[in-house]
This record gives structure tokens, C-alpha cells and sequence, in this order.
């Protein structure tokens, strides 16, 4: 028997970023909320004051999920088998308070205004003939303009750092130049670049491309954000992806949103707390959420209004898993849509040059002290000779290399990994390689797809989420497009030897790290026929659920998503605060 | 990660109240009521910093091999990883590093997985025939031979096992083709042992596949596989050798001091980022002081219980 808990405004899954902005939001207007996370407490002291530990973080993924209690299920299509996710590979989801945003890069993106309306935008300069087989690339229900006070109030809110590249309109010299019109400068300047940055970016400038630094949810400076967290400026440490930070210098759920949250005394997380599923009443409107709590004793949490923000993946489970007499199969999937459009990012590296006698200081800074290209990203270049849609940025090799994972990308020229010849490549050469690396577009299909494992059960007995997922023609073409650029960009570089290349994409792989960017799923719409949410996030066939995060986008851009997950989560928080609670359970307009 | 150490924490309205109460007077926020006086070492107590899975050992382990391996696996390790990284007294590789030691330690320690693991059944059975749709099994799974490698670690053996089992094969191999264990073959032997275990590797050309050396081995080395078990070593010689010194590898950081890797540091300066590090010791985890010890950051205190896991 569940021991039931007296009834509050909101109730979450996961206390991560979209929560804490929730939160901080909607306890300052006097609702009271609960957050159910699945992992441990976190907070800047002492978790994260002593963290310069490659193998504990890096090695052993001390901030991830714990793979021993769950994971995903992958298979390349539907005819093959679905194994489980073993060990970490292609992506890192995050427990605990704050997830996966504690331990993110911080590269911090807008989507361009044609990411919003992409099919259209496809459609209307190439015909419907340039669309892939089999694409369901759809457009947001949400524009660029609509999203741009969002992106900037967030990026304002946690300190981003970078150099604007088109304010209202006015291109800037020195940031992208590609990017859509933003309200105003980056609150800081952008973060240092490492001589292998400097030397990219020189590069690109020769072939006629438009470099600028990686904008970043780092602070160049310290600063006291809006809620008065102060935050110091970035130590260029070399250990951030998949650290938290221990100066509050990378922005996170725990160092900006909740602090105010919790100052309210109207917000509560359950931690080590683990969600079941939402439960549905007889008029199938969701009625509260159902949980374990480590010792195995279950709890029903009552809400006026639930919201599904775990991790992308997670949501989808979620609602699938809640499967009542209302909604027979899942919440928001009464017309099937739970599942569909899911979508993930490439990643790989195209090319690793060295230079022979330079030192790059790899092992310094962070992700984002890079320069980047957007000269083949998006829609900014024409397709219209070209054999595939999308694009992707170009960049050199993110910095804070550790280095018990970073020998064996360097080859002796014949291509040995071990051994004494090796040993004097590592002694001459760890830090005078490096490599251009890509991150592009995954644009929709109906073929990919996330649905419920029949093989597999998590902890407590509940299925793994399947995903069926393969990169396609469209891709491996633009893969190859991309890989003569960044050739091109490599020669111009001069290396002293090529180390290895990349020429092919070959197909999607969940061994290797790429991206933890697996988006869609319970995608936003405009028509109940095409989507699980309105543009708010709130599920169409259950509007006391909301979903957030980048399981809501149609299809992911070139681009990382915590810019505009958060962008999303800020608007629909002001939704819910300022028109919802008027009027509940109906569809926000 | 024993789920019976796991522990839950349901996080009181009024210890937040407390907390955030705290943290208003830094913080500038509306004071809300029911403050206490809780202090900020008060709330770090609370917090546990395993939280996130074991911290490194509070002293430098040793670099002797006795807690995992018998002494005929110990003389094997330790001439495997002795040829993936050579080394001397005045050039130290892998054995010179305590790279043995490291991995002897890292299988006492874990006694299944030392990074998170899904461990459930059905687990994999490679197959060149056809895949049935729709499968469903408690216990095996049939998948394409030549996809396999796509998914990853499919083991149903935990690296004990996997060692164990490992090194049996390679001494049977060794005893077959040289009559000796590997630890008594020339160097030159050795080597071409580990590049036939490395050749079997499922992504290597076909024409390397099909060499009958490569086929013969990979007839002895059945679980774990051979390129299984060359990975297995070859990361964890990695791990030792480039890991932290705490865990009982990379002695006197000889690791770091071959690559040129000064160590964990606490800062970069924007110039030395630009341009070259100033010199710098070499330093690891034991001489890097935590930042703020004993002292939450700024006076921000985040008023968050812990919870725990092993």
C-alpha cells in the first residue's frame, strides 16, 4: 500500500534544470512543488570541491546514471536485435540534483530561425523532392522571435560568455555571423582559445570562413547572477565535462535556479526517490505520480499538475509507461504519437593532425575554448547541387584532454597503439595532436523511433526504454560533404602528418561517445495528429501533463540543446504561472 | 552501487526553511519565515561526498600484486603490460608505473564492476545465421555476428571472471604453440602474441581477420574473445599508467612525466590558456588542496540533504 502524501500544486520527475526553472518560478508565485529525483543530492561544496579526478569522473562516471539499475536498449532497425546499453557509450545522462546539467560542456547555442520552421523552409527553397524517403521533419509550434526573449533572459540569467555575432539585425564583427538577431551582447566576453583554436581559426579565415569562440554557459568573469548567486570566473582548470564545477564558474541547475527555488520554502526534492509512473483518474487527467524510495517502500505523490522533466529519454518512458483505462497505451500516446520522431546528433571526429614540436595545451581550459565554423551548418549554405538537406558546425578538438583517455587516438604512422614505438609517439606528441570535429544535424525519420523493451527490466521490474535508430543516406552524404571541408580546413592548418581520418560516417554505433543529445519523442506540435504536446510542452490527450526538455524537438539541429531547452522551460514556466492555474486542465493557447 | 546501501532522503520543507534562511542573508532573497540559525557546516555535514560513487584511497596504494591474482597471473600481467608499454629503470613503462599493482587492486576492490554495469539477462549470442523478428528469451539473444561490435559490451563475465578466464586461455595458447607461459616467451614472442589478440579485433580488415594465426587463437580465446580480453588489458594499463597515482599506478607520475601532463592543477591563467603553461610541478589529487575546505562557496550555502550510494 502506497503511502499517499498530502497534495501539492506541481509535482516533477527529476529535479534537473527544467525543474529548478520551474521552480523558481513558480514557488516565488506561491505554488507549492515537489521534485522525485532518482539520484543523490549535489551541491558546489563539498561534492565538487575535490574533483580533479580523471578516473572517477571520467573513467567511472561518477555523475551519470547508474547503469546497474537501468539503462536503454538500441537496435539499428527493426529486424535486429535490441541489447542493452552494458556500458557508457554514446551518451551520459546525469542523476542526481541538477542532472545532466551539472556535468555538461556548457556550450551554450540558439537555434537558427530556420530550425524553426524547417520543413517549410526545405520545402519552399528545394520542393518537397529534396525532403530524404521516409522524413518526418516537421516545423515547431514555437518561432525564433517567439523563443528570442527566453534565450536571452537565460543566457543572462547564468552569465554566458561569447561574442555576438548579429545584434537586432546588425552583423558583428568577431561572432557568427550566421546566427539569428540577438537582443544584445553576451553578457561576457568569451572565454580564452588554445593555440590548436588559434591556429583553426586562422585557417578557416585563409579559406574565407567565419570563425568565432564557442559561446558558453562559462563565466569570463565573475559576476552575481539575478538571484544573487555569485559565481566566480572560469579557471580554465581542464576538468569540466562530466565534472561539476567547483567555483560556480560553469552554470548549473544547482548554482543558479535553485537556490531561489528553495528560498521560497514552497520547493522539495525527494532524493534517491525513483518515479514509477503518473497516475491517471477516471476522467483521465493525471491524478499524481507513483515512486519507490530506496528501501523499496512505495509513495504516491497527489498534484494538481505533473510534469514529466526528466531526461529526454526518461520522459518518453515515462509517459509510455503510465498506461491506465483513459490512456490505454501511455500518456499523450492515445493516437500513437509517444515515441515518434526521435532524433540524436553526429558527433564524430572527421581528421587528427599533429604538429611536431608545439605544444597545444589540449589538457587546459574546457569544451568551449574552441572556434568554431557555421559556414556549413543549418540551411546557411545552398543544397540545392548538394545530395542531402542539414548541416553541421565545424570545430576544433574541445580542450581539457585527461590523459588516460587520450593515447590512443595517437597512432604511430603505422598505425600502432602499443608498444615501444608508440610509447616515444606519446613521449614527443600527446600534446601536439589534435583533430576538427563536427556536430550535425539528425533530422527526423519514421523508422526511428523509441517504443518499450520486451526483453528487458530495469531494478524494479519495469521495461527499458528500445530505441531503433540508424543514420541513413542523407547523412552519410553530408558526412562526406563535411569531411572534404574539414580536409581543406586541416591542410590549411599544416599539420606535420594526418594522423587519422574519418572518411565515412559508417552507421550509428552506441559504443562510442558522441553526444549526449538524444532528442524527440514526445515532440511539440501544432495538431494532436502530428505531436504529443502544444507548444508549451502540455500533453495534448492529458493537459494536466507537461513535458520539458529536448524530448519535445520535432528534430535536432547542429547545434547543443540546453540553450533552448532552457529557452522552452522559462516560456512554458510563465505560461503555467501566469495563465494556467486560472484555468486548469485546459489547453494553454 | 549495491542497491541495499542505497539509501533515500525525503528533504523536509523545514530544514529548506532553515537553510534558506541561511542563505538569505547572503543571498539578498526575501526573507521567508520560519528561519533557523542552521549554519553552513551544519548543511555540509548533511552532504555525503561518496555520494557519487567511491572516492579515491586516502593514501597511495602500494605497488605489490597479492590481493587478486596468483603468482603465475601475477608473472603474466605484468609481462603483458610490460610489452603494451615498455619501460626501464631510467625510462619507466607499465611495470615500472605499478600498472600491475593497479589493476590487482582494481579487482579486489570491485567485485563486479568498477564503472557502472547493466548486468541482466538476456545477454548476446553473436550468430552468422538469420536473426527470427520479434525475439523474445529470459536468458540469450541471437545477434549478428558482424553487428555485434556496434553495440558494445555484451559480457556476461565481470572482469574477475574475465581475467581469470583470460589468462588461462593465453597460457593454454602459449603452452600449445611455445611450450611456455607467456611470461617466459622472448619479448619478440610476446609481442606477436598480443598483435594476434589485437588482430582479432572485429573492425580489422577481413584479410587480417582470416590470417590462420589470427583464426587460431581466436579458437582459444572463446570467453572472454581475444580482441575482449587485449582490450580489457590494454584500458586498464591506460587507466593505470594515466590515472591518478592514488590508485595505485602511475608511481612518481611517471605516466604524466612521459606524456608532459602536469598534473591535476587548480588554474590555468587566460595567458598560459594563449600560450604556453608557466613551469609547474607535477602534482596529483594528494597534493591539490580542495578548494574551499570546510567553507561552502562565497557563503552560498545550497540547502540539499544527501543520500547515498557504495
Amino acid at each position: 500500500m502506497a503511502k499517499t502524501h498530502p497534495k501539492v500544486d506541481v509535482v516533477t520527475i527529476g529535479a534537473g534544470w527544467t525543474a529548478t526553472i520551474l521552480a523558481s518560478r513558480l514557488c516565488a508565485a506561491g505554488h507549492d512543488m515537489v521534485s522525485i529525483e532518482q539520484g543523490p543530492a549535489a551541491s558546489t561544496w563539498p561534492q565538487f570541491s575535490h574533483d580533479h579526478d580523471s578516473l572517477r569522473f571520467s573513467g567511472r562516471y561518477a555523475l551519470m546514471v547508474d547503469l546497474a539499475r537501468e539503462s536503454w536498449t538500441w537496435r539499428p532497425d527493426g529486424r535486429a536485435a535490441a541489447l542493452p546499453m552494458r556500458q557508457y557509450g554514446s551518451f551520459n545522462p546525469g542523476e542526481g540534483v541538477g542532472g545532466a546539467a551539472v556535468h555538461w560542456s556548457a556550450q551554450l547555442w540558439r537555434y537558427l530561425e530556420t530550425d524553426f520552421r524547417y520543413r517549410s523552409h526545405v520545402v519552399e527553397r528545394y520542393g518537397e523532392s529534396k525532403l530524404p524517403p521516409g522524413a518526418t521533419v516537421q516545423d515547431w509550434p514555437v518561432s525564433y522571435d517567439e523563443l528570442e526573449p527566453y534565450y536571452d533572459a537565460f543566457e543572462w540569467d547564468v552569465g554566458a560568455s561569447g561574442k555576438a555575432g548579429n545584434i537586432q539585425g546588425k552583423i558583428q564583427p568577431g561572432g557568427n555571423p550566421f546566427e539569428a538577431p540577438r537582443s544584445r551582447e553576451y553578457r561576457h566576453p568569451a572565454l580564452e582559445v588554445t593555440p590548436h583554436g588559434a591556429r583553426f581559426a586562422q585557417a578557416c579565415e585563409r579559406l574565407g570562413l567565419h570563425p568565432f569562440t564557442q559561446p558558453a554557459g562559462i563565466a569570463s568573469r565573475a559576476f552575481t547572477d539575478p538571484y544573487g548567486n555569485f559565481h566566480s570566473s572560469c579557471l580554465y582548470c581542464g576538468f569540466c565535462t562530466r565534472f561539476g564545477c567547483e567555483v560556480d564558474a560553469k552554470a548549473s541547475p544547482v548554482n543558479v535556479h535553485l537556490p531561489p527555488a528553495l528560498a521560497t520554502g514552497k520547493y522539495e526534492i525527494r532524493t534517491g526517490c525513483k518515479v514509477l509512473r503518473i497516475e491517471v483518474g477516471s476522467d483521465g487527467r493525471a491524478t499524481g505520480i507513483t515512486y519507490v524510495d530506496a528501501s523499496g517502500d512505495e509513495h504516491f505523490q497527489p498534484a494538481e499538475l505533473v510534469v514529466a522533466s526528466a531526461f529526454t529519454l526518461e520522459n518518453s518512458r515515462m509517459l509510455l509507461l503510465s498506461r491506465s483505462k483513459t490512456h490505454p497505451n501511455g500518456i499523450g500516446n492515445d493516437r500513437g504519437q509517444v515515441g515518434r520522431n526521435y532524433t540524436y546528433q553526429i558527433y564524430p571526429q572527421t581528421v587528427i593532425g599533429v604538429w611536431e614540436g608545439e605544444n597545444l595545451n589540449m589538457y587546459m581550459g574546457n569544451t568551449c575554448t574552441i572556434k568554431i565554423v557555421y559556414d556549413f551548418n543549418g540551411d546557411v549554405f545552398d543544397h540545392s547541387d548538394l545530395d542531402f538537406i542539414g548541416g553541421m558546425q565545424l570545430f576544433s578538438e574541445p580542450c581539457e584532454r585527461e590523459p588516460f583517455n587520450s593515447v590512443t587516438p595517437l597512432q604511430t604512422k603505422d598505425g600502432s597503439t602499443w608498444g615501444a614505438g608508440w610509447k616515444e609517439e606519446l613521449r614527443k606528441n600527446w600534446d601536439s595532436y589534435a583533430g576538427i570535429n563536427t556536430e550535425g544535424e539528425s533530422i527526423a525519420y519514421e523508422q526511428n523511433l523509441v517504443d518499450l523493451d520486451p526483453n528487458y527490466r530495469d531494478r524494479w521490474g519495469q521495461p527499458l526504454l528500445r530505441i531503433t535508430f540508424d543514420w541513413t543516406e542523407n547523412e552519410q552524404n553530408m558526412w562526406r560533404f563535411m569531411y572534404a571541408r574539414s580536409l581543406e580546413i586541416m591542410r590549411a592548418m599544416s599539420p606535420t602528418r594526418i594522423v587519422s581520418t574519418t572518411p565515412e560516417l559508417g552507421g550509428y554505433r552506441i559504443d562510442k561517445y558522441q553526444s549526449t543529445h538524444p532528442t524527440g519523442g514526445c515532440i511539440m506540435g501544432r495538431d494532436p495528429g502530428d505531436s504529443v504536446t502544444n507548444a508549451y510542452g502540455q500533453v495534448w490527450d492529458t493537459p494536466n501533463v507537461f513535458v520539458t526538455g529536448a524530448a519535445l524537438f520535432p528534430q535536432n539541429p547542429g547545434a547543443n540543446p540546453t540553450g533552448t531547452v532552457a529557452a522552452l522551460a522559462y516560456r512554458t514556466s510563465e505560461a503555467i504561472r501566469d495563465r494556467y492555474f486560472d484555468d486548469p486542465g485546459e489547453l494553454l493557447t | 552501487m549495491d542497491e541495499n546501501t542505497e539509501k533515500s532522503t525525503r528533504l523536509s520543507r523545514k530544514r529548506f526553511l532553515g537553510r534558506a534562511g541561511a542563505a538569505t542573508l547572503t543571498l539578498g532573497l526575501a526573507a521567508c519565515g520560519g528561519a533557523t540559525s542552521n549554519n553552513g557546516a551544519e548543511s555540509a555535514a548533511d552532504i555525503d561526498a561518496k555520494a557519487f560513487g567511491p572516492l579515491p584511497p586516502e593514501q597511495p596504494l602500494l605497488c605489490t600484486v597479492d590481493r587478486f591474482f596468483t603468482d603465475d597471473e601475477r608473472l603474466s600481467v605484468t609481462a603483458f603490460v610490460g610489452r603494451l608499454i615498455p619501460g626501464s629503470a631510467e625510462d619507466p613503462g607499465a611495470v615500472e608505473a605499478c600498472v600491475p599493482a593497479y589493476i590487482d587492486n582494481k579487482l579486489a576492490q570491485f567485485a563486479s564492476f568498477a564503472t557502472p554495469t547493466y548486468f541482466r539477462a538476456p545477454f548476446a549470442k553473436p550468430t552468422t545465421g538469420r536473426i527470427p523478428a520479434n525475439q523474445r528469451s529470459d536468458d540469450t539473444l541471437l545477434v549478428s555476428k558482424d553487428q555485434a561490435y556496434r553495440y558494445g559490451f555484451q559480457s556476461s563475465q565481470t572482469p574477475q571472471d574475465s581475467y581469470r578466464a583470460g589468462l588461462a586461455q593465453l597460457d593454454r595458447y602459449t603452452r600449445k604453440r611455445y611450450g611456455l607461459a607467456f611470461s617466459a616467451l622472448t619479448g619478440a614472442q610476446q609481442d606477436a602474441v598480443i598483435t594476434l589478440l589485437e588482430s582479432n579485433d572485429p573492425e580489422a580488415p577481413q584479410a587480417t581477420r582470416n590470417q590462420p594465426q589470427v583464426k587460431a587463437i581466436g579458437k582459444v580465446f572463446v570467453k572472454p574473445s581475444a580482441f575482449g580480453f587485449f582490450s580489457m588489458l590494454r584500458n586498464d594499463t591506460n587507466e593505470g599508467m594515466f590515472a591518478d597515482p592514488m590508485y595505485g599506478g602511475n608511481k612518481d607520475f611517471a605516466g604524466w612525466k612521459l606524456v608532459g601532463y602536469p598534473g591535476a592543477q587548480r588554474a590555468w591563467t587566460p595567458d598560459e590558456v594563449r600560450t604556453a603553461p608557466r613551469p609547474r610541478r607535477v602534482q596529483g589529487l594528494q597534493q591539490l588542496a580542495p578548494m574551499n575546505p570546510g567553507h561552502p562557496a562565497h557563503g552560498a550555502i545550497l540547502p540539499i540533504a544527501g543520500s547515498e550510494r557504495s
